[in-house]
């Protein structure tokens, strides 16, 4: 059908929404968009000498990439719902106007959210709502307080449309309205309509705290009482090769993407200590009594990853393997290959072994992308900063730390302003590790020009050596991990050095074609 | 054709004049006429009951008169034309003829024998005449003549394309004549756009190719035989996989930004060359200027290659051509063992700060325990890899030919393997070429020709085996002791892949039926109607196989390739209709004017269709039909498509006096590409010669300038190579890009993904040509051309802001220039015996972008105002920091740097080094390409040396391919030269593990492409008569030849430098070495 004539019933309406969904699909160096951000960040590292890599470096530029593709595919998503907000006004006369409503919602959520995110990364991007010829499209940045008022409208106006619908998380509900609410108007300090959003969903009572800690990150999830929503992938349309960039090679994964020591030691003990403070913390057995979501979240050595023992050591020629009851020494590839191990760690939150081995490199497993713990922390912090401190902040972030499944000590009330803030921005590292929200909050908070800069470092890993940090890291408030005054720091392996510039890296560039095809764009300032 | 009347008397006969009759009736009807004197003579007359109406009533006057009296009176009242032929009288219509003639009366002998060429094959057709008389006769389909030749007389050999034999009889009966080639080529009939002109008369720039030059050259598609043997005309090879090494064909550079690939023409339908196989094909037009091409019209703006295949001769003759020998990688990267590679890898690492990644216990251990399942030492190439691949071709073709049926059956059989696992192309070509004179002034013609293609490869791709074989490092197990697969790189694994991966075949089948008719009306004006329907019927089915890989106890399963085995399966039916309509006209008004007309009509549509299946998980993985895989997951494609276009377009030459020559092309094309309202576009041309050589003043240069022309040209030519329909903006249905899924079903979706543009028209290019054609010394052809050829509105998705969300719309935008030259000289001699000849080729174009609305898109190859497209884009290489002092006061760079990193120029001089930094740094067209050939013959020998080359290319390789380590690979020998303190000079720069530095795109990797090859050299032998008399054969040639022998290039080392722009992975080019035969009966 041609432009003209499309839109001319129900089912022409649902299939383009069908479409703006798709782009859900969007994947950028070898990961979903939305985990690949923390590659970037001091959670994590790409290693494969990509876009993302130099991102992280602090080397983009206006044609980075990575960067780039955002732009282009994120307002190509962005096109597909102007066209329908465009082109579907008459059909809203011959069908039922609920429906209408309800269809073109969804369509206008992700707009808001794909706009959201593009504010996010590049500051003033241009506002376009509506189907534009290319002559109209020299459009110029419209300021980014003023896209966010856009977002915050739209979705404002869509919850009424949208059903609230705990069952359906592949869809767009109520209750993810209410959670993207949240979590803009948080990113943009607007404290009081972030603390609104997540209070009206809390209270709703349709999303509760899943006791199952590391099942929202698997097949399972589809299930979890706490997950909004999921981006649904089908085996024959679109798969994803999550398992094959975190797994180790025994799992017959690449471990393409690593988390440095860093993240490792921003995991409490489970006194609720840091690891410098706690007398938990053993530094020969450096993952004994951590927080458990350090295990949910990562692959550390010696612990189990499919059917084998993780080792990295290079001198740990062999490993275990279970075959049933059995445990057999066999030899150790992830300690061999010259790949295998760069940090010595590896991700495991959002990977489900079910899919070893077959869908290793084709996954079918929903990646979660709005779950009730974030709106949890979204509401602490709102209420934090405009320092109502009550105890519903506690219980936010208790009832996060206490599920069954993590049972870390819960926050003791009485806190200052500064120090709770200091903790919800520790619990948001551990908590939603490697979900894409870290690349995220050290630029709101403006604390990536202080842990992104400097080496990029891995376990201590030299042949003959004990494989251990001799004294633990400092550790600080925010849960920022210092090496050096360490003995044997010089141990670890280094495996890039990054530079943080705070006058030109919060702001990703204008992709340079864009300025050349577009005259009334400015560039972001250092680019 | 040639018809020259055998005409013998002798002293027996009586003459005409002689003879005297009576005849009473002063009207009498012809038939009458001549059975009245048949009757009272003993002569009687020979015509053609078509041409004479037997009823056409003679007056006479006199009722009694010698024969020739009668018949003059006869011959003035109407054309008829008599020739007394001994007792025979020849009946005529022809006013050019004097009224009578009569042979003169010898006594003479009879002389028989054959005529052969060169290289031994008889030729038919050839005229035989007897010195300053008409007496003569033709050389039958064997060669043979038979002629009576008076005492002392001089016969006189001649054929089109072949020189002038005078040989005296003497008393000789028997004279067999070896016909020598014309060394002239300016006598050369020259197949134009729907038609032949005489080169003589040629106002555009065309180069022809015979068959000569094409057979017997061991290439399996035809692109190759083009490669350097035209001036203007540049053919890449960019793969040597069998089936696909075919060459890109530029005629004249790259005209746009688009599809620059010329027309192609087999016998006028619009094929891919590589369909025809060389054996078939009679000759090869290339029509580079606007003048020649604009008949084509709007798919001409490349260039058109014309192609005539070969037809029937009179006579039976059978033939019989093959080849077969075996292929060889020209060149090959050579890559480092199991030990080096570690030893590298931990200097790479300790360069970079880190702890060697091997330690020395480990190294000790390896060396002593050095090759073996624990610690492998593999060779990936040689193990994945054959030493050579065999290559085969054979020819049959039946000839079959009376006045008027003639018929060439010809068979083509080409077999050529892979040097991996897998790899092959089958090719059999079948083609009936049929002509039918039905009447004297109706021709029908018909062909058919059919083509069965199967090309064989790992269904993993050959640039798969490839890329891995040159990645792994050798310290990685490729088969274990037990025969089991080793892990490879995570199960990636070139020998298992191409081994047992599972076929990719990809089966086409083509035929092409060609019916024409052509109706004279009269020797000045034909016309020609042809209908040539095109089916193009591919079959693609790729099973791709499970392969497991073994850790090193030989035991523990590790990695397999791919995770579930599937099969896809692809059907295709392309259906091309093509229909034209031909007039044309020729007359010579005076003796000097020359008036020549072509017009013609056009109409062309095809349609495609396409539908695939897939489904995976084969439980019986032999049983590779779409049945037997689980339906769990199966998924169908397809989708059609359908263009058309139509076409009016027409010829008028005038020459005066062969002289002065002057040409006009027009062509209206209206094409299904554009909207309503761009859909037609005219292409005109105007071309003129100027014969200086034929002016009275140059007669005193006669001995020297044989020929010398003057040409000049200007035309306008299109190109609708644009996609489909790229006016009208579709909404997608279905697919990876609109579909989702909820509740684990598949939703289907829909979306507006690309803008389009209703406005675009035709993009056109505007050629001028000065050309020059010579003949020096009767042997020395020169031929050159000048040329600027401006493509202006080309049709391009110029980059729109990415804020529309939409794929960009073609927009007539771009603008680019090509100036170039030709030169080509063409010289043949012969001493005594041995005769040789040097055809030496070189052109040069500069391609210049003059305008791309200023927009500047990125990226390793980029196409920028000012340079020539594709051209090379990055950091400015300055050598290696030398020292840490060096790296601390340059520009800062990438990472961790230290000396032995490459230095960037900073260009801004803004202390960094970043995208402000990035330039032009090369261009990968070849400019100054050239050929040389040098032929020789002597008695039965024949040697042919032919030299190619490219004077000046920018070639680039990324990646593995040429950088050390690159993401983990490996490294290769030429990389120990390497920078280190001690070898501050290094080709390459100090090894660093993962460091980005060193891989940023940057003149460092750009390599000097030019190269001179040598391109084939063949050595024949035909056996003499004597033999072949035993053998009962009429020709007899056997050759040994080589093709792509060697070459010198400053390339990086182990790449041919006709390389992709790629990281190595890409099937190489191949030396091929065969001995051959050609047998005719």
């Amino acid at each position: 059908p041609s432009s003209e004539t499309f839109f001319a019933n129900e089912t022409e309406l649902e299939m383009a929404v069908t479409g703006v969904y798709n782009r859900l699909w969007y994947s950028t160096q070898g990961a979903v968009w939305f985990l690949s951000f923390d590659f970037a960040s001091d959670d994590g590292w790409d290693r494969n000498g990509s876009a993302l890599q130099a991102l992280g470096r602090g080397e983009q530029n206006a044609d980075n990439g990575y960067t780039n593709g955002f732009w282009s595919a994120f307002y190509r998503a962005i096109n597909r719902v102007n066209f329908i907000t465009s082109g579907s006004e008459e059909l809203k006369a011959k069908m039922d106007p609920e429906k209408y409503n309800r269809l073109v919602g969804e369509a206008r959520f992700l707009r808001a959210y794909f706009y959201a995110y593009l504010a996010e990364l590049y500051g003033d991007v241009p506002l376009v709502i509506t189907t534009l010829s290319l002559d109209e499209a020299q459009t110029p940045r419209t300021p980014k307080s003023e896209v966010i008022d856009f977002v915050l409208a739209e979705l404002n106006e869509v919850k009424e449309y949208l059903p609230m619908n705990a069952n359906d998380k592949g869809k767009v509900t109520k209750g993810t309205v209410l959670a993207l609410i949240s979590r803009v108007a948080l990113w943009n300090e607007r404290w009081q309509e972030a603390a609104d959003a997540a209070k009206e969903l809390m209270d709703s009572g349709a999303y509760q705290i899943d006791p199952n800690y590391s099942g929202m990150f698997t097949f399972s999830g589809n299930q979890s009482p706490e997950v909004i929503m999921r981006i649904n992938y089908l085996r024959g349309v679109t798969t994803h090769n999550t398992p094959r960039d975190f797994l180790s090679r025994m799992s017959l994964g690449h471990s393409n993407k690593k988390p440095p020591q860093d993240f490792v030691d921003t995991f409490d003990c489970i006194d609720g200590l840091p690891i410098d403070k706690s007398p938990l913390y053993d530094t020969q057995h450096p993952f004994e009594n951590r927080d458990p979501r350090m295990n949910y979240t990562l692959v550390v050595p010696g612990s189990r990853l499919v059917n084998w023992i993780f080792e990295t050591h290079r001198d740990s020629t062999l490993t275990w393997e279970f075959r049933g009851d059995e445990k057999v020494r066999v030899p150790n590839i992830e300690a061999q290959h010259a790949y295998a191990s760069f940090t010595g760690y590896l991700f495991r939150k959002h990977v489900d072994v079910a899919d070893y081995p077959t869908n290793v490199g084709a996954s079918e497993q929903s990646l979660t992308i709005f779950r009730l713990g974030e709106v949890l922390l979204n509401y602490a912090e709102a209420k934090v900063e405009m320092n109502e401190i009550d105890a519903s902040v506690y219980e936010a972030i208790n009832s996060i730390r206490t599920r069954e499944s993590v049972n870390m000590p819960p926050i003791a009330e009485g806190k200052t302003q500064d120090e709770l803030r200091n903790l919800i921005r520790k619990e948001r590292r551990s908590e939603l590790g490697m979900e894409g929200f870290r690349y995220f909050d050290i630029r709101r908070w403006k604390i990536a020009e202080d842990v992104i800069p400097g080496p990029v470092r891995g376990r201590v890993n030299r042949y003959g050596a004990g494989g251990w940090l001799n004294e633990p890291p400092i550790i600080d408030p925010m849960g920022t991990p210092s090496y050096d005054h360490i003995s044997n720091a010089s141990e670890m392996v280094v495996i890039e050095t990054r530079a943080f510039n705070p006058s030109r890296d919060y702001l990703w560039p204008i992709p340079r074609i864009e300025l050349e095809t577009n005259k009334a764009l400015t560039q972001n300032p250092g680019y | 054709l040639n018809f020259v009347l055998a005409t013998s008397a002798s002293g027996q006969y009586r003459s005409i004049e002689e003879v005297q009759v009576k005849i009473e009736q002063e009207s009498i009807t012809l038939g009458q006429f001549f059975k009245s004197i048949e009757r009272q003579t003993p002569f009687s007359f020979l015509y053609d009951n078509s041409l004479i109406n037997p009823s056409t009533v003679v007056h006479l006057q006199g009722k009694a008169g010698s024969v020739e009296n009668f018949l003059r009176q006869v011959s003035l009242q109407s054309n008829l034309r008599f020739r007394q032929v001994n007792n025979g009288i020849d009946v005529k219509e022809d006013p050019k003829l004097p009224f009578i003639s009569v042979s003169t009366q010898k006594d003479g002998i009879q002389v028989t024998g054959v005529v052969k060429d060169q290289s031994g094959a008889p030729i038919p057709g050839v005229t035989i005449i007897v010195q300053g008389t008409t007496q003569g006769t033709v050389s039958d389909v064997d060669g043979n003549y038979s002629l009576d030749v008076p005492v002392g007389g001089v016969l006189v050999f001649s054929f089109i394309g072949y020189e002038q034999q005078v040989i005296e009889v003497g008393n000789q009966s028997e004279i067999n004549v070896t016909m020598l080639e014309n060394l002239s080529a300016l006598e050369e009939v020259v197949v134009v756009g729907y038609g032949t002109q005489k080169k003589v008369n040629l106002t555009g720039a065309v180069s022809a190719i015979s068959s000569g030059q094409i057979v017997n050259q061991p290439v399996g598609q035809s692109s190759m035989v083009l490669q350097g043997v035209a001036p203007g005309v540049t053919v890449t090879q960019r793969s040597g996989q069998p089936g696909k090494d075919g060459g890109n064909i530029r005629i004249r550079g790259i005209g746009t930004l688009g599809d620059s690939n010329p027309l192609i023409m087999v016998d006028g339908v619009e094929t891919n060359m590589n369909n025809v196989d060389p054996n078939e094909i009679e000759s090869i037009s290339v029509l580079k200027d606007a003048a020649s091409a604009a008949i084509y019209g709007s798919r001409a703006a490349n260039g058109v290659v014309l192609i005539t295949t070969k037809r029937a001769k009179e006579g039976v003759s059978v033939s019989y051509n093959m080849y077969a020998g075996v292929q060889v990688p020209t060149r090959q990267p050579e890559i480092v063992g199991a030990m080096d590679h570690m030893l590298l890898a931990n200097e790479a690492f300790t360069n970079i700060g880190n702890d060697p990644q091997y330690s020395e216990q480990f190294l000790a251990d390896y060396q002593a325990g050095m090759p073996s399942d624990q610690y492998p030492d593999t060779d990936w190439q040689e193990l994945t890899m054959a030493n050579s691949a065999f290559m085969q071709s054979h020819n049959v073709s039946i000839n079959s030919g009376s006045e008027k049926a003639k018929i060439l059956g010809s068979f083509n059989y080409l077999d050529q393997d892979g040097i991996i696992p897998n790899t092959s192309f089958k090719r059999l070509n079948l083609r009936f070429n049929s002509d039918l004179q039905v009447t004297e002034k109706l021709k029908v013609s018909a062909d058919i020709f059919l083509r069965k293609a199967t090309q064989t490869e790992p269904s993993s791709g050959t640039s798969y085996v490839f890329h891995w074989m040159r990645r792994i490092p050798a310290n990685e197990v490729g088969v274990l002791s037990n025969g089991r697969y080793g892990e490879g790189w995570n199960g990636d694994h070139p020998l298992a892949r191409a081994q047992d991966g599972g076929l990719r075949v990809e089966e086409n089948l083509d035929a092409i039926l060609n019916f024409r008719a052509n109706y004279n009306f009269t020797d000045w004006l034909s016309a020609e109607v042809m209908y040539a329907p095109k089916l193009w019927n591919p079959h693609i089915k790729s099973f791709s196989n499970i392969t497991q890989t073994y850790a090193r106890d030989g035991e523990t399963p590790t990695f397999f390739v791919p995770q579930r085995n599937s099969l896809t399966e692809q059907y295709t039916r392309e259906w091309y209709n093509n229909f034209r309509a031909l007039i044309n006209f020729n007359k010579t008004f005076n003796d000097v004017h020359m008036v020549g007309f072509t017009g013609g009509y056009q109409q062309e549509d095809q349609t495609n269709q396409w539908i695939s299946a897939y489904r995976e998980v084969f439980p019986l993985p032999d049983y590779q039909q779409i049945n037997a895989g689980n339906r769990l997951n199966e998924q169908t494609g397809g989708s059609a498509t359908h263009w058309a276009l139509q076409s009016v377009f027409g010829r008028a030459t005038y020459n005066f006096d062969e002289r002065y020559l002057f040409e006009a092309n027009l062509r209206r094309d209206a094409s299904s590409r554009f909207a309503d309202g761009n859909r037609a576009s005219l292409f005109p041309s105007f071309s003129a010669g100027w014969r200086m050589s034929e002016e009275a003043f140059m007669a005193g240069t006669s001995n020297v300038i044989d020929e010398l022309k003057f040409r000049a040209s200007w035309g306008r030519l299109g190109n609708q190579n644009i996609g489909l329909y790229p006016y009208a903006a579709f909404i997608s249905l279905g697919g990876t890009a609109q579909d989702y899924t909820f509740d684990g079903v598949i939703s289907p979706g829909a979306a507006l993904n690309n803008m389009a543009n209703e406005d675009i028209k035709w993009e056109t290019s505007e050629t001028i040509d000065f050309g020059l054609d010579a003949n020096l010394w009767g042997k020395l052809d020169v031929t050159f051309d000048y040329y600027q050829r401006r493509t202006s509105d080309i049709l391009l998705t110029l980059n729109i802001p990415l804020t529309l969300g939409l794929t960009a719309p073609y927009q007539n935008a771009g603008e680019v220039l090509n100036t170039g030259y030709e030169i080509m000289l063409n010289y043949q001699n012969r001493i005594g015996e041995f005769s040789y000849g040097i055809m030496a080729n070189f052109s040069d174009v500069k391609n210049e972008i003059i305008d791309l609305k200023g927009i500047e898109n990125t990226g390793l190859t980029v196409n920028r105002e000012g340079h020539s497209i594709g051209s090379f884009f990055g950091y400015v290489a300055d050598g290696f920091f030398q020292s840490q002092e060096e790296v601390d006061n340059h520009a800062t760079q990438f990472g961790m740097i230290a000396p032995g990193d490459i230095k960037y120029k900073d260009l801004n001089e803004d202390g960094k080094i970043n995208d402000q930094d990035l330039a032009i740094i090369g261009s990968p067209i070849p400019r100054y390409t050239y050929g040389l050939k040098l032929n020789g013959g002597y008695k039965g020998f024949d040697l042919s040396i032919f030299f190619q080359g490219v004077g000046q290319a920018d070639g680039y390789l990324f990646g593995q391919g040429i950088m050390p380590f690159y993401l983990g690979g490996t490294i290769q020998e030429q990389h120990k030269d390497r920078w280190t303190p001690e070898t501050p000079n290094a080709r390459y720069p100090r090894l660093a593990w993962n460091q980005t530095n060193n891989q940023q795109n940057s003149s460092f990797w750009m390599s000097d492409a030019s190269y001179l090859r040598l391109q084939s050299v063949q050595l024949g032998y035909a056996f003499p008569e004597p033999i072949l008399k035993k053998l009962k054969v009429q020709n007899l040639r056997v050759y040994l030849s080589g093709r792509n022998l060697f070459t010198v290039t400053d390339f990086y080392e182990g790449y041919d430098p006709e390389a992709p722009v790629s990281d190595g992975g890409w099937y190489p080019q191949m030396s091929t070495y065969t001995m051959g035969l050609n047998l005719n009966f």
